[in-house]
């Protein structure tokens, strides 16, 4: 590999962190130093160009460099599928606070970083998120204590984890067993007499929601945002086939957490007002 | 040189670094200042280039050319000048950065031996000192420092050049530990050859240890190397006291070079400073005019100065 940018006593840790990621993701030698499409602000050190995605990698003496800082915010704004992932020294001249600065912020950024030992060995700590699909960090503190932590783990399974997929089935199995309890409860009082509602036997969640909506059980807008969320979950379950279908894909998982987090803040106080409880 | 340079917004993937700059460290954190920069107000200052074939080679400029590249930006504004000769072109990187920014010593010495090897190719004659001088327009004492540097064996230049990719608030054996050190070992060489025969990188490799350790406390403490190894013509130290004092530096593990010079020589040149100061003194007071003889302050303080000589002379 022939580097022209990166200094060179980084040149050995960008080959190993070739070698790691393109084993990683079952790719071939990535591409050194190039532009990724004339709209993203960074030429990284490596750049792999998959069917649907862009892996990015930046070789930098710290976890999160400021070319990858600076350029973040334009980088996002281009909504493009692109997953960065920054190579490190382990051994490097950060204290231990600026280290776990670059790697707070890193995780909250949905920026990857991948450290490499002496021996030029590497794994990757965290694999970020693409782009595309990051989300800010969530305050915990406008939702319902009982709420608090099924929300956090949502969002630790989206950016944290690197799983987006899953938590966003996360954030929609509580406001699906939410609404379940409202129907049971309403089932109790005698007010929802839906035929096809028959607890413990399935019902899919837009069926019980029209049901809910039908006889007017709670406030019908979120209702109608909570069937909304249910249907684009649904729909990004499959995997994309192009780029511009990981664009479109990955825009509904973001806009739907988004959706799920503010139906969590705003159902409670709807339930309350007709008398039901928030039970999960 | 010609002067047809002209000014143009050149595709910053048509422009190639140059193979000879003599500068190969990138401070990351000087980078990280300069992206920030042209991230903001863009590339202020045209970097120089000229043409070769299709593409274009840089003169100068290298930082922002590779800053404009991770910015991913398309163009960069480019002074294309026509293509120097090897020597010119090495030549006009020198005295742009003479005028400018200074280089680390390092890379200098790197890419001085090819300008000494390009200009006595031309000349048929080694420049010296002036010369080379007048045509890189670095001064003199650069050269100099740079040739302490030219000579160390390669793997004390690895140390520099790991040292210098490091940011300068956390670089320890700088260019300048090495140039004391070198200075003074030359010293020592010049005034008491047999005390490093055979043996120089050993002693490095020791004083460089005592460094580490803090035995050595600071790079200018190599100065008093120099004034031993040259006491015995200076300050009249017989030469064995002061050869042991040296070895002792130089081999014995747990001594700084503080220390030894003030149990050694350092009474010696303290001395030698007093007679030197007051010898000064008495030449000012021999030089005074007759209006400053008069004068009632310049009295007063003469009269200050005589109560104290008389007093430690009555003792």
């Amino acid at each position: 590999m022939h580097f022209t940018v990166l200094p060179s006593p980084l040149h050995t840790l960008a080959e190993a962190a070739n070698l790691v990621i393109k084993t990683r993701y079952g790719l071939a030698d990535g591409i050194v130093e190039q532009q990724i499409t004339p709209e993203i602000p960074l030429q990284p050190t490596l750049h792999w160009k998959t069917k649907t995605h862009f892996i990015a990698c930046e070789v930098a003496e710290r976890p999160l460099p400021v070319s990858v800082k600076v350029q973040f915010a334009d980088i996002v704004q281009t909504g493009q599928p692109i997953r960065i992932i920054v190579a490190y020294p382990k051994n490097n001249d950060l204290s231990l606070t600026e280290y776990q600065n670059d790697i707070k912020s890193s995780k909250n950024l949905g920026i990857g970083y991948l450290g490499i030992d002496e021996e030029y060995h590497g794994e990757i700590e965290y694999p970020g998120v693409s782009l595309a699909l990051r989300i800010d960090t969530i305050d915990t503190k406008i939702f319902k204590p009982s709420l608090k932590p099924l929300v956090t783990d949502a969002y630790e399974h989206y950016m944290k984890d690197g799983n987006p997929a899953v938590g966003l089935q996360k954030l929609g199995q509580v406001v699906e067993s939410i609404i379940l309890n409202v129907a049971k409860q309403a089932k109790k009082k005698g007010v929802f007499t839906s035929a096809r509602f028959q607890p413990p036997k399935h019902l899919p969640q837009s069926h019980l929601i029209d049901d809910l909506i039908a006889e007017d059980i709670i406030d019908i807008p979120i209702l109608g945002s909570c069937r909304t969320f249910a249907n684009d979950r649904n729909s990004v379950s499959h995997a994309p086939k192009s780029r511009k279908e990981a664009i479109e894909l990955e825009r509904k998982i973001r806009d739907s957490f988004s959706i799920g987090k503010r139906i969590l803040e705003d159902l409670p106080a709807k339930i309350k007002e007709r008398g039901y409880k928030l039970q999960l | 040189m010609e002067s047809s340079a002209q000014l143009k917004q050149l595709r910053v993937d048509l422009i190639d670094p140059n193979p000879e700059n003599p500068r190969t460290i990138f401070r990351p954190e000087e980078m990280d200042n300069l992206l920030i920069s042209v991230k903001k107000y863009g590339v202020q200052v045209p970097i120089s280039v000229y043409q070769e074939g299709s593409r274009y080679v840089l003169i100068d400029g290298e930082r922002r050319w590779r800053t404009s590249k991770k910015l991913n930006l398309l163009t960069i504004p480019a002074i294309i000048q026509s293509k120097p000769s090897v020597l010119n072109n090495l030549l006009m990187m020198f005295n742009i950065h003479a005028l400018r920014e200074q280089w680390d010593l390092f890379t200098i010495s790197n890419k001085i031996t090819r300008v000494i090897e390009l200009l006595t190719e031309k000349f048929g004659i080694e420049p010296n000192e002036i010369q080379l001088s007048e045509e890189t327009g670095l001064n003199r004492g650069t050269i100099r420092r740079c040739r302490l540097l030219i000579e160390l064996p390669e793997r004390f230049k690895k140390i520099i050049l790991i040292e210098l990719e490091k940011p300068k608030s956390k670089q320890k054996l700088t260019e300048d530990f090495f140039i004391e050190m070198e200075a003074a070992l030359k010293t020592v060489k010049r005034n008491a050859p047999g005390l490093l025969n055979g043996n120089i990188d050993e002693v490095r490799d020791n004083l460089i240890g005592k460094y580490k350790q803090g035995l050595i406390k600071s790079r200018i403490d190599f100065r008093m190397i120099g004034k031993l190894a040259t006491s015995p013509k200076n300050v009249e130290f017989p030469e064995e006291d002061a050869a042991n004092a040296l070895n002792q530096i130089f081999y014995s593990l747990d001594s700084g070079i503080e220390d030894i010079f003030n149990t050694t020589v350092g009474v010696l040149y303290d001395e030698k400073k007093l007679i030197s100061n007051f010898s000064n003194v008495l030449r000012y007071i021999r030089n005074l005019t007759e209006e400053e003889r008069s004068d009632e302050d310049i009295r007063q303080s003469l009269k200050d100065l005589q109560i104290a000589i008389e007093e430690i002379l009555e003792r």
